[in-house]
């Protein structure tokens, strides 16, 4: 990217949202919204309210705002953040938004479990557990399961979005303002989002020089957020990585396909193609890194070379930058 | 299967829900809640704007709501319709040891017909239970709609067995999966937690209720069963919000080869809602508003201890935004999606704009159907919810002032 345009977009969300992971017979929370989330949401509810092509979007020619910020994405000239819990402090939203990552214990979003039971539909009462066989923890999540929300004041989060040019920057307006009708995350049905507001960011350019002065040449960097590369990547060894730990995540079962003969689309499938699994690195404590070089413009759309950069991954800060300020709080 | 991938009509409804009874929705034992009670009543916390301190808040979540409606309607169809061609498990059982199908191993069979017989120790008189085309067991995993279905087996039954199959043979859910959605398929409906009204929101009281356990043989109390519970009292008012998208979209009927006849699928329809006791037509809204009927009738209670007089109560709806054409169904919506940019009274007066416009036609956007219609809290519901409620006050107060001016 030569030149960056950021605007801060800020969402409230009403009802029992959450995105997360299924472990055992709960839904666990996330400590964020990631990009992907957002993305999808605003995209679906647009391609739902918004879309007129009568061709699948996989195939589709018309130059439609959706489509020119698939086409950013994939040219990294448009880069999304991962949403975080709105700060209780004052302060430059940047810089906020980039300690969030190391002070995730005093700040995760505070959470509560809402338990939820099915009621039998042949004897009215509630569902008894029924395992045969290999019956999986999964399945019975049908029956009896819960899921862990974000609670308030965890119920505002905010995030950024980098674009290159105006042209782009717009097109990922109209496509972002069909978030307010969108469902967001696992229980979509029973989540509302309200983008509470947009602004452009006139401080980034004082950030990413702050952020110059605290890197010398060979030392550390973290990942604000967490890494994810795939497959191919790893396989690379692109990242001397060290302190990290990684949750391999195998994409086609975590991703349902989109009917073939649907408009509706999988941002991974348009990005990254045929890819088979995604690694993702834990956020707490954050990887580490040592790399040759780095450009402070990655904390905004992440490392380059790297697939999954634009969706919010692989935002890397000086560790220097951040033992500054996380002291100094 | 082509789904509802464009949107060709839309509503938002705010309801209001009285309590007629005692309801008790439980928050389960693990939740920390400020409360002494054994078996506490679920809250919501809210905060005040720019602080950390909030106050705990009584509410009914959105998934009691929804599910309690999804049962309803799917009680009242199986009172209503036939089983498909008058089936029982019992039938089932014997087509599926006759079956013949490609694609399905003797694995699949013996694991399918396994989860069948599952059911048999948990389910007094399973083998009776009859079998619909137009509604689903949703907890019963064989009859569960589901795309894609799991298995081939799975399948075959689905769509050869209980008939739920489109023209192209695929599987085509139940007219209940079809609004609440099913596994692998997002529903029409979406609807947000209840809560009371700004003014009682932190008054409303809760009733303890201590109850105890009887020895059958001595006719006294048992030791160790007492215990108390929270209950919203009767006469409580709450407030939720529902959006459907594609509301007036016929609902979609399977497949059945005679409808290649000459207006064969309209006679279905047409069975179809004097089956239903459906009034305009077929559509997601008609079977939605049914089941909010069945509830405020008092014919199902919401929450738990429905056996011992609790949970009933009473749904009005309050005001609507319904659009039911394509066309002013994009027109509103554009509207909508420029809110962030739209500054002080503007995007209510675009709104009335519109409205305004589509009235002249017949087709009012805002409906108001109460004139009593609260003034929502900010924390709570969200902007479209709230700016229902504010456009439909201002309607009341402009009819009630050329009222009195008249």
């Amino acid at each position: 990217m030569k030149q960056l345009l950021v605007e801060k977009y800020s969402i409230r969300l009403y009802g029992n949202c959450s995105v997360g992971v299924k472990e055992g017979v709960v839904r666990t929370a996330l400590d964020f919204v990631p990009a992907t989330t957002i993305l999808g949401a605003a995209a679906s509810a647009y391609l739902l309210y918004a879309c007129d092509g009568s061709a699948l979007c996989y195939n589709c020619n018309a130059r439609c705002p959706l489509r020119q910020i698939w086409d950013a994405l994939k040219q990294r000239e448009l880069a999304i953040s991962h949403f975080v819990p709105v700060s209780q402090q004052e302060g430059d939203p940047l810089k906020e938004y980039f300690l969030y990552w190391f002070q995730l214990r005093k700040r995760a979003p505070r959470k509560s479990v809402h338990a939820h039971v099915a009621l039998n539909r042949a004897v009215k009462g509630a569902q008894q557990m029924v395992k045969v066989g290999s019956k999986s923890e999964a399945e019975l999540r049908g029956l009896f399961y819960g899921d862990e929300v974000w609670a308030p004041p965890s119920n505002e989060f905010y995030g950024f979005l980098a674009a290159s040019s105006r042209d782009t920057l717009v097109a990922a307006q109209e496509v972002m303002s069909f978030l307010d009708l969108a469902q967001l995350g696992g229980r979509g049905k029973y989540c509302f989002v309200e983008v509470t507001g947009r602004e452009p960011l006139t401080s980034v350019n004082a950030f990413l020089g702050e952020l110059s002065k605290s890197w010398d040449k060979g030392s550390q960097l973290v990942a604000a957020g967490g890494l994810a590369f795939t497959q191919s990547e790893a396989e690379q060894n692109l990242l001397r990585a060290y302190s990290l730990r990684i949750r391999a995540v195998d994409i086609e079962r975590m991703v349902p396909r989109a009917y073939t003969d649907s408009r509706y689309v999988s941002l991974y499938e348009l990005l990254l193609g045929n890819v088979e699994r995604i690694y993702v690195s834990t956020t707490d404590p954050p990887p580490v890194l040592r790399i040759d070089e780095y450009l402070p413009e990655w904390s905004l759309t992440g490392m380059p070379d790297l697939k999954l950069s634009p969706l919010g991954w692989n935002r890397v800060v000086p560790v220097n930058w951040v033992k500054g300020h996380v002291q100094a709080k | 299967m082509v789904w509802y991938e464009k949107l060709g009509s839309f509503a938002a409804i705010l309801y209001e829900l009285r309590t007629l009874s005692h309801v008790r929705i439980g928050s389960g034992e693990n939740i920390k809640l400020p409360t002494p009670i054994d078996n506490p009543q679920t809250r919501i916390l809210r905060l005040e704007p720019g602080k950390a301190e909030g106050k705990w808040v009584v509410y009914i979540p959105a998934s009691s709501l929804h599910g309690v409606l999804r049962s309803t309607l799917e009680d009242y169809m199986r009172t209503q319709l036939s089983p498909y061609d008058n089936k029982t498990v019992k039938d089932l059982k014997k087509d599926l040891e006759n079956a013949n199908v490609k694609n399905v191993n003797v694995e699949g069979w013996k694991s399918f017909l396994e989860r069948v017989g599952s059911y048999s120790e948990s389910i007094p008189g399973f083998d009776e239970l009859p079998l619909y085309r137009e509604v689903c067991y949703t907890t019963l995993e064989f009859d569960a709609c589901q795309v894609p279905p799991a298995s081939a087996a799975k399948k075959y039954y689905l769509t050869s067995i209980v008939g739920r199959m489109d023209s192209n043979e695929a599987h085509l859910p139940c007219f209940v999966c079809q609004l609440f959605g099913a596994t692998g398929l997002r529903g029409r409906v979406r609807i947000l937690n209840a809560y009371p009204s700004k003014e009682t929101m932190e008054t409303l009281p809760l009733d303890v209720i201590t109850r105890v356990g009887i020895n059958r043989v001595t006719g006294a109390a048992e030791e160790g069963r007492l215990f108390d519970l929270e209950a919203i009292p009767p006469g409580a008012a709450f407030y939720f919000f529902v959006v459907i998208n594609n509301a007036f979209e016929r609902v979609k009927l399977h497949y059945d080869p005679q409808d290649s006849q000459r207006c064969k699928e309209e006679e279905r329809y047409k069975q179809y809602k004097e089956g239903l006791g459906v009034d305009e037509d077929l559509n997601y809204i008609a079977l939605f508003e049914k089941s909010v009927e069945l509830v405020s009738k008092g014919l199902v209670p919401i929450g738990a201890h429905g056996t011992v007089g609790f949970g009933n109560v009473e749904i009005t709806e309050l005001a609507r935004f319904e659009t039911r054409d394509e066309k002013t169904t994009r027109e509103f919506i554009k509207v909508l999606t420029k809110r962030v940019s739209f500054t002080g009274n503007e995007l209510r007066d675009e709104l009335l704009k519109i409205n305004e416009k589509y009235s002249q036609e017949g087709k009012d956007i805002l409906k108001v159907k109460s004139d009593k219609i609260p003034d929502l809290d900010d924390s709570l519901y969200p902007w479209l919810a709230r700016k229902l409620a504010e456009l439909a006050r201002s309607k009341l107060s402009k009819s009630q002032q050329s009222g009195a001016s008249g």
